[in-house]
């Protein structure tokens, strides 16, 4: 009771400093940073749902993405309706994508979801690439932002991935989470059981996809030029979103959000200090804390404080 | 336990704020003081990219010295300042590096945007934050054609432009009456074979084989195979240069003869295409923004000075990047004020000529603070790229039709 008492004014702490800092920072590159850091977190957080709880990893989460991205680029190129009406309904075209594959691929074993995800990725980016008429193609769809207000787009973001988190954190702690840990562990077990494994391994997908498809709508409104080889992008997204869980920590809740933070802003610190090589020594970086911290570093904090007491004990002890 | 987790946490974060603020301060404080006019200029420096974007930064240096000697650094008793940000041929980091140097750097003026998508951001942002973008290479038609008034393009010409010298060509020489048309899929290949497409249909000219490629594709034979089997009188390719040094050596493999191969620029004027491809590039001929020998002043000295200095041949980027900071040094120095309205109308009133020819920005057909391009047909003979068109700058007569592989 005490501890989730703290748990719970720990949360609060942090919705408050989140909502607060944009009154201590100004500077709009430092907020760019920060909306950068949140659209991150939210498909961090959102892939985190199907890959660290139900441990269905997906290898195309940019097939969400570019879906939700461009549900929003496409209502402005063809209907000439804001691109906001985007944040309606790229979410659902990317959860309305996740459910045929889920279906196909649930019911089978082994490494099959994870490839299917990475051909659908890789499908959505050369079909989007292609039809040029829908979709103008590699041209991409560039828009005038309607709003510039930093400040708004940061709240918006911030109201999406408190939504996202908020998702995440009642699913996993309702019956459906404890389901879906116990597919991860074995799903034999969970079979037996009597737990209809393909129905909740879908009922995984569907948020996951969801968020990450709000996630891309939010980018095409925020960053205003999409193109298919940057949302549909292997390397830049499925990958990314990817290395953004494992460095907060798979499977915890506030693990993706950290990883985000960590990894973008090292991500822009590095480049704006180390001239060319900052893309190896980030690089380099983030093998390093995958090596020694492979739970990420919210996975790891049960690590990383023994390590701080063992070096408070040897510093007393030589005392 | 759980309580340390949570204290943990809260550290990083506290940790994580502070580097930005500090990060932020920083990078105020080393941006030294108000006697300077600072120009910030976005290129990729590391990536796939990097190539090009290290061949303009240095092409920007070259140039900065000269007008330093010259005394054009400084304007009004202030000193031009180059501040150069990294996108990583990345538009997400393209648009950080803008909203660094515009809200954190303070500076003057944009500069640089080499790939169309990263362009297409820095634009979309510079128009935002009313702060005028000069692009050096971006050559995406969109760009100047939202109206943007801060957003203007004078060494680079709209991929669809590329093409105005070579349709002059076309008419008063081959004349054909099939074409095929091939194209790597990005915004650069879809938006020159569109240019192209356009105005096949407008000339009634038919086009007998139309086909993008992806880009970085090893195989071109199945695709030259088909498009042999429709026998075109001329080819019109855009790409970049492996792709490029490909297909003309799978060509040569397959023993297809064209009358005429025609490159729509990038790849097929490097000196890498004729490193790659060999004899195989004998003949081809190529749309072209600039080439060293071409007759504007200083172009074959800026030429010659590249290599001197940089041990490389630079090609029509690094010319691009040349003549960008004589028009920056230039609109600056007549700029009535360093305010964001000064120096776009002083850019709006550039009247001046360039290694890359005259460069005046106009609405036209369009296009918004557009120069008109100058744009040439060159054609690699002997290893050696010739300007065969116009005719009135030429440095060799063209070769047409190009002989047969056989009887080379």
């Amino acid at each position: 009771m005490n501890m989730l008492n703290k748990k719970f004014l720990l949360t609060i702490a942090f919705i408050i400093l989140a909502v607060l800092i944009p009154v201590v920072i100004k500077a709009p590159y430092q907020l760019h940073i920060l909306i950068l850091i949140i659209i991150w977190a939210i498909i961090g957080t959102s892939w985190n749902l199907l890959g660290g709880y139900a441990g269905q990893v997906s290898f195309g989460h940019a097939a969400f993405f570019g879906l939700g991205a461009y549900s929003a680029g496409l209502l402005t190129l063809h209907c000439a309706l804001s691109p906001w009406w985007g944040i309606l309904l790229g979410p659902l075209v990317a959860a309305l994508a996740a459910l045929p594959i889920g279906m196909i691929c649930f019911r089978l074993r082994g490494p099959y979801f994870a490839l299917a995800m990475l051909a659908l990725g890789e499908i959505f980016r050369l079909v989007f690439l292609n039809l040029t008429d829908f979709t103008n193609g590699a041209k991409g769809i560039l828009i005038m932002p309607a709003i510039t207000n930093k400040m708004f787009y940061y709240y918006t973001g911030l109201g999406m991935l408190a939504l996202t988190l908020l998702a995440t954190y009642l699913i996993v702690n309702s019956k459906i989470g404890y389901y879906l840990v116990s597919i991860r562990e074995d799903q034999d077990a969970a079979t037996s059981l009597g737990i209809p494994t393909t129905l909740y391994k879908n009922l995984a997908l569907l948020p996951s996809a969801f968020f990450t498809g709000l996630a891309g709508a939010f980018y095409m409104n925020y960053v205003a030029f999409i193109d298919p080889n940057i949302v549909f992008n292997l390397t830049n997204v499925s990958v990314m979103v990817i290395l953004v869980v494992m460095l907060g920590g798979v499977a915890t809740t506030w693990g993706p959000t950290i990883g985000a933070a960590i990894y973008i802003f090292l991500g822009e610190y590095f480049r704006t200090t180390l001239g060319s090589a900052n893309v190896l020594i980030f690089g380099i970086l983030v093998c390093l804390i995958i090596m020694f911290l492979p739970n990420g570093i919210a996975g790891e904090l049960d690590l990383l404080k023994r390590l701080t007491q063992r070096k408070k004990a040897s510093l007393s002890g030589g005392v | 336990m759980k309580k340390f987790r949570w204290q943990i946490i809260a550290v990083l974060l506290v940790v994580a704020l502070v580097g930005l603020l500090a990060g932020g301060c920083g990078g105020g404080s080393s941006s030294g003081g108000k006697d300077t006019v600072k120009v910030g200029i976005i290129l990729p420096l590391t990536g796939s990219e990097a190539m090009f974007g290290e061949m303009e930064k240095n092409s920007f240096e070259l140039a900065y010295e000269e007008l330093k000697a010259a005394g054009k650094t400084t304007v009004g008793g202030k000193e031009i300042k180059l501040m150069y940000e990294d996108d990583q041929g990345k538009q997400d980091v393209a648009k950080s590096a803008t909203e660094k140097l515009v809200n954190q750097d303070k500076v003057n003026m944009l500069s640089g945007g080499y790939s169309s998508a990263c362009t297409n951001v820095i634009a979309g942002s510079a128009q935002t934050l009313n702060t005028p973008f000069l692009v050096v290479t971006g050559s995406s038609d969109d760009i100047t054609k939202k109206g943007w008034q801060y957003v203007f393009r004078g060494s680079a010409a709209p991929a669809s432009k590329y093409t105005i010298s070579f349709w002059d060509m076309l008419e008063k020489v081959v004349k054909p009456q099939s074409v095929a048309i091939i194209y790597e899929n990005t915004d650069f290949g879809t938006s020159g074979a569109k240019g192209f497409r356009e105005e096949c249909n407008k000339r009634g000219i038919k086009i007998a084989f139309d086909q993008a490629y992806e880009h970085g594709a090893i195989d071109f034979k199945p695709m030259l195979a088909n498009m042999r089997s429709t026998n075109p009188d001329m080819i019109f390719a855009t790409s970049y240069v492996m792709d490029a040094s490909m297909i003309v050596k799978q060509m040569k493999e397959l023993d297809f003869n064209t009358k005429l191969f025609v490159g729509n620029g990038a790849g097929y004027t490097m000196p890498e295409f004729y490193e790659n491809a060999g004899a195989a590039t004998d003949y081809v001929a190529s749309t072209a923004l600039w080439v060293p020998n071409v007759t504007w002043p200083g172009a074959a000295d800026y030429f010659n000075k590249y290599k001197q200095k940089y041990g490389k041949e630079p090609d029509y980027h690094g010319a691009q990047a040349y003549a960008t900071m004589y028009i920056i040094a230039d609109a600056l120095g007549r700029a009535k004020d360093m305010t964001n309205t000064g120096i776009q109308q002083a850019l709006k009133q550039t009247d001046m000529m360039t290694i890359m020819g005259p460069i005046k920005f106009e609405d036209w057909d369009g296009y918004t603070n557009q120069d008109r391009p100058n744009t040439y047909v060159v054609q690699w003979q002997k290893g050696k790229l010739e300007v065969i068109w116009p005719e009135d700058v030429k440095s060799a007569s063209y070769v047409y039709p190009a002989p047969k592989w056989s009887e080379r």
